[in-house]
């Protein structure tokens, strides 16, 4: 039964995924937007809700930042992050597809680099 | 009261570590979301340093190995003494260097898994060594963090000290050495009436405990000119500031807290991708190997010879003191301390209560850590402080015998340091998992 349950979670978070594009070409310490979108399997855009984004250093400790989300359009966001400090991050995003289930996706946001 | 707290805090730091084990073992393996690395790399270096400001070597007092020990030694006395050859300091400091090196060479603190590893490691070694060696041979001879808190603790307001001498002196037993049938003599052979400052003494409490006149107790610390309490002879430690192993370790505390601070900032990176680049060969081990040897070896060899030079030179050869050398290299572990002190407050602070939401408890974001804006300043504050209380300790060493200018070449090595050290602390920290070879 346990596994039946986390084949089914599984199945179901592989079923959406996630890609994020940067607005500007610059990847570096200060408030960062970035455009999310949300596909099915078959690559279409889908209608998700209360989208959010966390994100961390890779060293524990540092305070994590989370993002303000605005809908774009269907499975689109604009997230604008502030990135505190310099180097790799990880993205943790999680949202709640049609039917009310939560998934949740990581992304790695590599080589933040020094505001200056 | 006092030995119930301390068999306390041990309890709690074993299962606190077996805890920690588990997370690190079997945890998520993302470090900001796992106790493991969140408590090993941020909260207990920064209590460590607090408490050897505040009070003393609280962490060696309440050291959960000890207690691991006493239990395996409980089935399984030793029965060996450690061998002649390594009664030093050479296997600590060794120790020392190696867990620096794996802290970066593993990038530890981005790992619940590896940093597990080294605690077992850690405990493995404890009771390998101390399951076979009498007496308090790992505390002693081989801790690379007893190393570091017995410089530390030099720093301390607090002592275990004897309280009056002429109790000490009609004294026929010495049971605070060789202790008793029940009790324990001091494990680290020192002998509370030569007994000077916090080097060597782990705050175990055996003395307390073993003197039937009970003579010793937690005193201040009257032991703060360093540079003649190290150059004095001192019970089980002999003369400690002209002991080679002792000059290594003094090197090995001021500039690896340096080279800990430089290996999380974007010139550390730069510097080593442009290394293998030159010499064509991505191996992250390598560049950090040449990192460490240039900032261990050549560094510390450069400019301490140049300032023990420019002195001679200053003072025409006329070297009244001719203990000088050895005492003003001693006046580097204070600016040494202030820059461990400075960088584990760092993440101590700025991420104080991020450990909340791993837990599931929800906490308000803005109250999770102290602004970085709050805490650089007191980092340099810090920083300033080590540097102060350096220079006074070159004065003290040279202003009696020499000229003013003398003191320029080791207060200059001292200026250095500091804002080498400023430097590093106020550049953006990298920290990546991952960046040579990708």
């Amino acid at each position: 039964m346990v596994s039946g349950c986390k084949q089914q979670t599984a199945s179901l978070q592989n079923e959406y995924k996630v890609h994020y594009s940067l607005k500007s070409n610059k990847l570096s310490v200060g408030e960062t937007d970035f455009h999310f979108k949300v596909s099915d399997s078959k690559g279409e855009m889908v209608e998700v809700r209360d989208f959010l984004v966390e994100g961390n250093m890779t060293h524990p400790g540092m305070v994590p930042v989370y993002g303000e989300s605005k809908k774009i359009d269907n499975g689109q966001y604009l997230v604008t992050m502030d990135l505190t400090m310099a180097g790799d991050w990880i993205l943790f995003i999680s949202f709640k597809n049609a039917e009310g289930q939560i998934i949740k996706k990581e992304l790695p946001l590599n080589g933040v680099g020094s505001a200056f | 009261m006092l030995f119930k707290a301390r068999k306390g805090l041990q309890w709690f730091l074993l299962f606190l570590s077996g805890y920690l084990i588990w997370q690190g073992l079997f945890g998520p393996q993302f470090a900001p979301k796992n106790l493991s690395t969140m408590f090993v790399w941020v909260h207990y270096r920064g209590i460590l340093v607090i408490g050897l400001i505040l009070m003393g070597n609280l962490l060696c007092m309440g050291c959960p190995l000890v207690l691991a020990r006493n239990i395996l030694r409980k089935i399984s006395p030793p029965s060996r003494k450690w061998p002649q050859q390594l009664q030093n300091r050479y296997p600590a400091i060794f120790l020392f260097c190696l867990v620096l090196f794996l802290y970066e060479a593993f990038d530890l603190w981005a790992s619940p898994f590896y940093t597990a590893i080294l605690l077992i490691g850690v405990f493995a070694t404890i009771l390998l060594i101390d399951g076979i060696f009498t007496k308090g041979t790992f505390c002693k001879y081989v801790c690379p963090v007893g190393h570091f808190n017995f410089l530390g603790s030099l720093f301390s307001p607090f002592e275990i000290k004897k309280k009056r001498s002429s109790v000490c002196l009609s004294c026929t037993t010495q049971d605070c050495l060789h202790g008793s049938p029940q009790r324990n003599g001091c494990e680290l052979d020192l002998f509370m009436p030569n007994k000077k400052g916090n080097f060597g003494c782990t705050w175990c409490l055996d003395c307390i405990q073993a003197c039937p006149h009970d003579n010793i107790g937690f005193g201040i610390n009257e032991n703060l000119h360093v540079e003649k309490s190290l150059s004095q002879l001192s019970s089980g430690l002999g003369k400690l500031s002209a002991r080679r192993d002792f000059q290594f370790l003094v090197i090995l505390f001021c500039f690896g807290a340096i080279l800990n601070a430089f290996g999380m900032v974007g010139p550390a990176y730069k510097l080593q991708i442009e290394l293998a680049d030159l010499v064509g060969w991505k191996s992250e081990v390598f560049t950090l190997f040449v990192l460490f040897v240039v900032f261990l070896l050549v560094a510390p060899w450069f400019l301490i010879k140049t300032a023990n030079k420019g002195t001679q030179l200053l003072s025409k050869n006329n070297n009244p003191n001719k203990f000088w050398k050895e005492k003003l290299l001693v006046s580097m572990i204070p600016i040494g301390f202030s820059i461990w002190v400075a960088h584990y407050l760092f993440h101590f602070l700025t991420g104080v209560f991020t450990f909340f939401p791993i837990l599931g408890i929800s906490f308000p974001v803005q109250y999770m850590g102290v602004p970085e804006s709050v805490v650089s300043p007191i980092q340099v504050a810090i920083i300033f402080i080590g540097l102060f209380y350096s220079l006074f300790l070159v004065r003290n060493t040279l202003a009696s015998s020499f000229k003013k200018r003398v003191m320029i070449p080791w207060m200059t090595l001292h200026f250095i340091l500091a804002i080498f050290s400023i430097w590093i602390m106020n550049l953006p920290m990298e920290m990546r998992g991952t960046f040579i070879g990708g």
